[in-house]
């Protein structure tokens, strides 16, 4: 009985397709400057980040908020209005625990913002009130609706209002309950899809910021 | 003699009492989050157990404190969240029905006066079998 030997052929090819595999998952997983990706985010993000076309709204305070309001800081978006009875209410209260978890230093250069996408009824003061409930320094925008739309197409985000009863002004509008981050380059880097925990989140944003050197 | 008394008025409580707990539902955790100051809408949870014998169903619920309340379910569909009105609110024998965030809700519209945290929220249900059942929400901060 012949004892079968392993062709010297087969080995260098096993072995070549085996580091090419390695090669291929490694780089899969880093960006083309040749990070490694951050594992485990609560969120899809984009490690080029998307510039963001002119917008203009106006603050709670009745200041513009457009594209430079973004720069040299870090913002979460969260957009709906201030008549929706729980999922903005929700959204606000994970963002206030986001909000308790960062460190001091994070913190500082960044900011919440809550977008109203129902300016018919939402006004600059009902917006101040809203966004301060929930943390003193939220900031609360509203503005034309073809505005909005520039930054919601942007990023992704739907709403759209429900007609009202007949005899009823009241409406409600269904709107998209992602949050947003932003660099402070005014370029979207992460969308946070629902269901939202404080925790998760806070750790990602964390995760993002220390994988771009912030 | 006494004994037969006391026997025979512990009977009729506890008959009493199976009695009520036949024909109501059992309503637990009823909450509804603080609100900011301006806000024109809260929302309303609570979880709902029936014993009773047959299906039932919320046709409609009130507040003296309220100028509407409707029952909504909130669903993320196509990317959005949406807010479906619900006709009813269907409570089925034996299991429970939970009004929770980001699920079925009580939209409490237009509230008289602004609630806070501590404040109770008397809630009256009109159940299909035509009877009435109060519920008592507390406000909370969290």
């Amino acid at each position: 009985m012949k004892n079968k030997q392993p062709s010297k052929q087969i080995l260098p090819i096993v072995i070549i397709a085996l580091v090419s595999i390695t090669a291929g998952l490694w780089l899969s997983q880093s960006t083309s400057s040749g990070k490694r990706l951050p594992q485990d985010l609560e969120a899809t993000f984009l490690p080029e980040g998307k510039p963001l076309k002119a917008f203009s709204l106006i603050d709670h305070n009745e200041q513009t908020f457009d594209l430079d309001r973004f720069k040299g800081k870090w913002s979460f978006l969260f957009f709906g209005y201030t008549n929706c009875p729980d999922v903005c209410p929700l959204g606000m209260k994970v963002m206030q625990g986001v909000w308790q978890q960062l460190p001091k230093a994070l913190l500082d250069q960044s900011q919440m913002i809550f977008v109203s996408v129902d300016s018919d009824r939402d006004t600059p003061k009902d917006l101040k009130s809203y966004a301060q409930y929930f943390h003193p320094d939220f900031i609360g925008i509203t503005g034309k609706s073809e505005q909005i739309d520039i930054l919601t197409r942007e990023i992704g985000i739907l709403y759209g209002f429900e007609d009202p009863e007949a005899g009823s002004k009241d409406y409600v509008v269904n709107h998209s309950a992602q949050f947003i981050l932003i660099d402070p380059d005014a370029r979207l880097r992460a969308v946070f899809s629902p269901p939202h925990e404080a925790a998760k989140v806070a750790s990602t944003f964390q995760k993002i910021t220390a994988f771009l050197g912030s | 003699m006494y004994r037969f008394c006391l026997t025979l008025v512990t009977f009729l409580s506890l008959l009493s009492s199976v009695n009520a707990s036949a024909d109501s539902l059992r309503i637990e955790n009823a909450w509804s989050p603080e609100a900011p100051p301006m806000a024109r809408v809260m929302a309303g949870y609570m979880h709902i157990t029936s014993n009773i014998d047959k299906e039932i169903l919320i046709e409609k619920i009130t507040s003296p404190q309220f100028k509407a309340v409707e029952m909504h379910r909130t669903i993320q569909t196509n990317g959005m969240a949406m807010m479906e009105w619900q006709l009813h609110i269907h409570v089925p024998t034996g299991k429970v029905t939970k009004l929770e965030p980001g699920g079925k809700h009580l939209m409490l519209i237009k509230p008289v006066k602004r609630l806070k945290a501590g404040d109770k929220i008397e809630l009256n249900l009109h159940l299909s079998n035509q009877k009435q059942q109060t519920v008592i929400a507390t406000v909370r901060k969290d």
